[in-house]
Formats: structure tokens, sequence, C-alpha cells
């Protein structure tokens, strides 16, 4: 597997040099009356991999949504790079650098891709917007294992895996400092989710980009992940080294949490 | 030996194509379930998990067709008329679905969805269909049961909805129940506590359970037996406790080590090569023989027979050479 050049450098000059690639300090979101964000505190440094846990309601998604823009925080800071990203974008320009140093990927590519448009197009299309060498796309391409008639392919005639390596291919195409990966493997099967997780730990290792996932799978964060964070109701109930919060809980709620994966010897009465 | 509850015997379902053509889904699925049994099935995409819960309630596809045979409590399921099928349904398999806001009717309220099956099909009284649903939500675990009656499904959460779809079941008093994939749209510590409950009512009513999940870990917690299917056929089927230590298929030995561990990082998962086929797309040879690494030329034009090994049952011509390699190497 070939790294594409660029991807995870810093190529923007104003770039902030030595930050964490993101942190989020007394962030909170308010939806009406509903908390569903309050107070998180988190690091994700350069090249690191942080895993938010959480099961529905505690508010992971929400704050994927505010680092990509798609909600305001109440109140709090979050900074990409060491740049604010409080406030909306001004301008193209603007947007365009924040792309550049974050990307996300959803959980179900099929909803997230454009039907009409093969693998090559769709990275093709982010290599233009950015201003960068179109003859990257094969690099990328190849970087995520599809192959030639694969890349050409409309999104209906892929598997939900190789779906899945197009999203990951076309946010690439940016060159982001960190992708956050929101419950990106969850709908694949066992198998082909082996496969994209090892995918994602090349990358990594390639690039020194940085990784957010979000994903309710502890065994998914342990494997990808070297910080973890747990969310419950939209509060931090911990966080740290991922084999000390995992195999060291502090809390209860940890506790339970990894209680209830089954693994073998696992029985259904607790 | 009991008389099985559930007997599938070359089980086949083929499902005709616009073009006149037809595509086999599942191909001779051979499987017996004793009463107060539970069985878990386990794959992944067009494994042909769902289509044999299918095929076992008459709820096929219209363009599909089953073949083979399928014996509930004896009696021949295929060849059901139409109030033997109705019989069969309501009072001897229950069905468990994934996703219940899918299947319950978000228009009415619970006590309505709960009760009218026994008022139109048992003539059973308003009052007292009430009552039995309070008593079966208080048995799956719902505090406060007549207020949940009075609620729409949009006003509890997704493990509370599974319950009532549960609870649903239970009312008809099954000898069967098919649960697919009745948890994965939960989060773990409600998956934990509802399978916990299914786990329980199967005991204390002796009903016999198939569980069908793409979590091996999931099943081989909740059930006795387990069989892994891939591409339409069951591959390998053996108790729950001795798989870990025993799995012997190449696919099923894939599947273990795909899944990452929660107590340890690995160096790098072993990741099966190539994506999972439905049974229409293999070759005449062993479905699983392009994505294994054991295969030779002979796995993909022959297709193997099933065979007893090591305590279960494996459908791989190369099982025990495959085994004594692995042997050698732990060596």
């Amino acid at each position: 597997m070939k790294a594409v050049e660029g991807a995870g450098s810093v190529e923007d000059t104003d770039a902030v040099e030595g930050c964490d690639a993101v942190a989020a300090r007394g962030l909170n979101k308010h939806f009406k009356a509903h908390h569903a964000v309050v107070d998180v505190d988190f690091d994700v440094p350069a090249g690191g991999s942080l895993g938010i846990v959480g099961e529905s309601g505690s508010g992971k998604t929400t704050i994927a949504r505010m680092l990509v823009g798609l909600e305001r925080p109440s109140g709090g800071t979050i900074t990409v790079m060491g740049r604010d990203r409080s406030r909306p974008a001004r301008g193209a320009r603007e947007r365009g650098r924040r792309a550049r140093e974050l990307q996300i990927v959803f959980q179900d590519p099929y909803t997230s891709l454009d039907p009409s448009q093969s693998a090559r197009a769709a990275v093709e299309e982010v290599l233009r917007h950015h201003g960068r060498d179109l003859s990257l796309a094969q690099d990328l391409v190849d970087q995520v294992g599809l192959t030639e008639r694969q890349s050409h392919a409309r999104p209906r005639d892929l598997s939900g895996g190789q779906r899945q390596r197009v999203a990951i291919a076309r946010a690439l195409a940016a060159s982001p400092k960190v992708l956050i990966l929101d419950e990106a493997v969850s709908a694949l099967d066992v198998s082909i989710q082996a496969q994209v997780l090892n995918l994602l730990a090349d990358i990594r290792a390639e690039t020194g980009i940085a990784y957010l996932l979000i994903s309710h799978d502890l065994a998914v964060v342990r494997q990808l992940c070297d910080t973890v964070l747990v969310l419950r109701r939209g509060r931090v109930v911990e966080q740290g080294e991922c084999d000390r919060v995992l195999d060291d809980p502090a809390e209860d709620y940890t506790r339970a949490l990894r209680e209830a994966v089954p693994v073998p010897g696992w029985t259904v009465n607790a | 030996m009991t008389a099985p509850l559930l007997e599938l015997s070359g089980l086949t379902v083929d499902v005709a194509t616009e073009d006149g053509g037809s595509r086999t889904l599942l191909d001779g699925v051979d499987l017996s379930l004793a009463p107060g049994e539970a069985l878990g099935l386990v794959g992944e995409s067009g494994s042909g998990k769902s289509m044999t819960m299918r095929a076992v309630t008459r709820l096929l596809p219209r363009a599909a067709s089953a073949s083979g045979s399928i014996r509930f409590e004896g009696a021949d399921v295929l060849g059901m008329n139409a109030g033997e099928l109705r019989r069969y349904r309501d009072g001897g398999v229950g069905l468990v679905f994934q996703d219940p806001r899918a299947h319950i009717n978000p228009t009415r309220r619970i006590g309505a969805f709960l009760t009218e099956a026994l008022v139109r099909n048992r003539g059973v009284g308003r009052r007292e269909a009430l009552a039995r649903a309070a008593a079966v939500l208080a048995e799956v675990g719902i505090d406060d049961p007549q207020r949940r009656l009075g609620q729409y499904p949009h006003e509890v959460s997704g493990g509370m909805l599974q319950r009532v779809m549960i609870a649903s079941v239970l009312l008809a008093e099954p000898r069967l129940i098919l649960a697919d994939e009745p948890t994965t749209a939960l989060d773990v510590t409600i998956q934990r506590e509802v399978v916990a409950i299914l786990d329980r009512l199967r005991r204390e009513r002796g009903m016999g359970m198939v569980f069908i999940t793409h979590d091996l870990d999931l099943a081989l917690a909740v059930c006795g037996r387990v069989a892994v299917m891939y591409a339409g056929r069951i591959v390998e089927l053996r108790s729950a406790d001795t798989l870990h230590e025993r799995a012997a298929h190449p696919y099923t030995l894939g599947l273990l080590g795909s899944r990452p561990s929660i107590d340890a990082r690995a160096e790098r998962l072993s990741a099966i090569p190539g994506r999972p086929v439905s049974a229409f797309e293999s070759g005449p040879g062993c479905a699983f023989a392009p994505r294994c690494s054991f295969a030779t030329a002979g796995c993909e034009s022959e297709p193997p027979a099933p065979t007893e090994f090591d305590g279960g049952l494996v459908r791989c011509a190369r099982v025990e050479e495959i085994h004594a390699a692995r042997m050698e190497a732990k060596a």
C-alpha cells in the first residue's frame, strides 16, 4: 500500500505549529431545554486517535456535528489545528481551509455519497476543489484498496465495505489533518469491518493523520484508538488511555458498559 | 431422544429473477431443534440466516419458493393450508424482529397492539385481554404496565418497545420463538437486559428459540448450539461452549479472528479477504473457497459434504488437514 503524499502533512502556511489536532474546552450544546452536551473537554494530539464512546443520546454525534460546523456550540470552544471553529466559517476561503483541516466519514456511505458519481469522480471533485493534482486520485483509490473496476462503479454497484472505502478516499482527498469517523465501521459485516479497521490503522501509520472515532463499540475503539472518552447524557464520565480506562475503569458506568459486551464466557445473566 | 420441535431438511429457497431465471438463496439447510432448546444462526450479509426464518414462517417474498422440508412438531409446514398456517403462526411460532418501530403500528396505543390478537383470534374479552397484557409487560420487566398500555410507540424508548414486542409474542404462548437480530439496534446495556429476558422466559416456559445474529459471541452466550452460515449453507454447527476452542471451518476461524477484542489491541486483525457472497454468486464448489487461505483447486469444483469433526458438524473438504496444520503451528 502506498501513502499519498501530502495527506496529513502541514500544507497551509498559517497553520499553528505544535498544537493539538482537536481541542474542546467547556463545550456545551443545548437544544431548547435539552442539554445534549455539557461541559465537555478533550484533546486529540496531532497524529493521535481518540475514541468517543457512549450509548444513544449520549451526545457523541452532536460533538461531531459541532466539529464539522453542522451545529453551533451553545458555549465553550472547539479548536482544530489550533484555530477556533466555534463560529461559522466566514467566506469560501475559510470553509476551504477548514475542509483541509478536518473531514468526516459517516456510518452509512450509501446516503453520504452521490449516487451518480463513481469513486474516481468523487475523489477528483474534492482534489479539484482544493487545487490539488488530479493524478493523486489513482493513489488515493489504491490506498483504500479499491480495484480499477470498482473505482469506476457507481455506489449502488458496490458493497457496503467498498462504499465505505470510497467515502474514506474522498475524505482523504482533501488531505485533512483530522478525520472524524462517525460510527464509520458499525454497519459493516464483521469480516469487512476487520479489513477497514486494518486499512484505517495503516493510513494513520503512513500519514500521521489524527482520528476522532465516534462509536458505541468498545472493542473497535480499543483496536483503533490511543485514548478514549466515555460520554453519558452529554457529560464526560471518564477519559484517559484506552488500556487504563478499559482494563481498570474508575467509574461504575464504564464498568457496566464494558461488562455488557459479549465476550467468550459471557453469560446473559449479570 | 424427544421428537424435534422444528426440523429442516434440505431446505432450499430459490427466487425467480425478472429475466425468467432463478437464484438460490438457501441451499440445502439441515437443522433440528429440540423443545426448549436455543439455537443460534450466525452469519454475514447474504448468508441466508434471515431467509431461513422467513421460510420457517412461510413469509418468503412473492417471487421465492421453498423446497425440501420444514417440520414443526411433525407437521409439514410447506404443505399447510390457510387455516393450519394461521393456527401455526398464531400459537406455534412467534417472531421478534430487529426494529420494533417498523413492526408496531405507530398510530395505536400499546394496549391495543398487545390485545388485538387475543380479542380477534381467540375471543378473549377486552378487559381480560388487557389484564393479561399488563401481566406480560410486568414479566418482561416493564414497570408501571398500566400506564404503558395507554401510551403510543413513539412515547417509549427502543429498548422498551422491543420488550413490548417480546410481550406480544408471549401473549400468543408460542412453542418456538424466532428472534431475528432482536438486539442489534439497542445499546449494549439494554441488549444485555433484553437477551436476559428472552433467556429467562424461554427457560421458564420451555420454549424453543432460534436466535439470529451477526454477533458470534452474543449467540454463544444466549444459545446452547450455534450454526454458522455462509452463502446459504450451514458451514459449521457445534455446541456454544466448545466453539471458541474447537472451531474448525476456515470461515468460523476467520470470523473469530476478524472481531477486535475488548481485552487487548491486536497488532493486526486477521481479516478475511474479499466480501461475503450469496448462494447464487458462488461457484459449483465450496462458496468460501475464493476467500479461503487453505483452498485448493478441488475446493472450487466439488461442494463439500457436512462431516462430523471434533464433536461438531463441519462443511469443509480439507477440515482434517487444516486442523492438523493448525495444531502443528500451535505446538
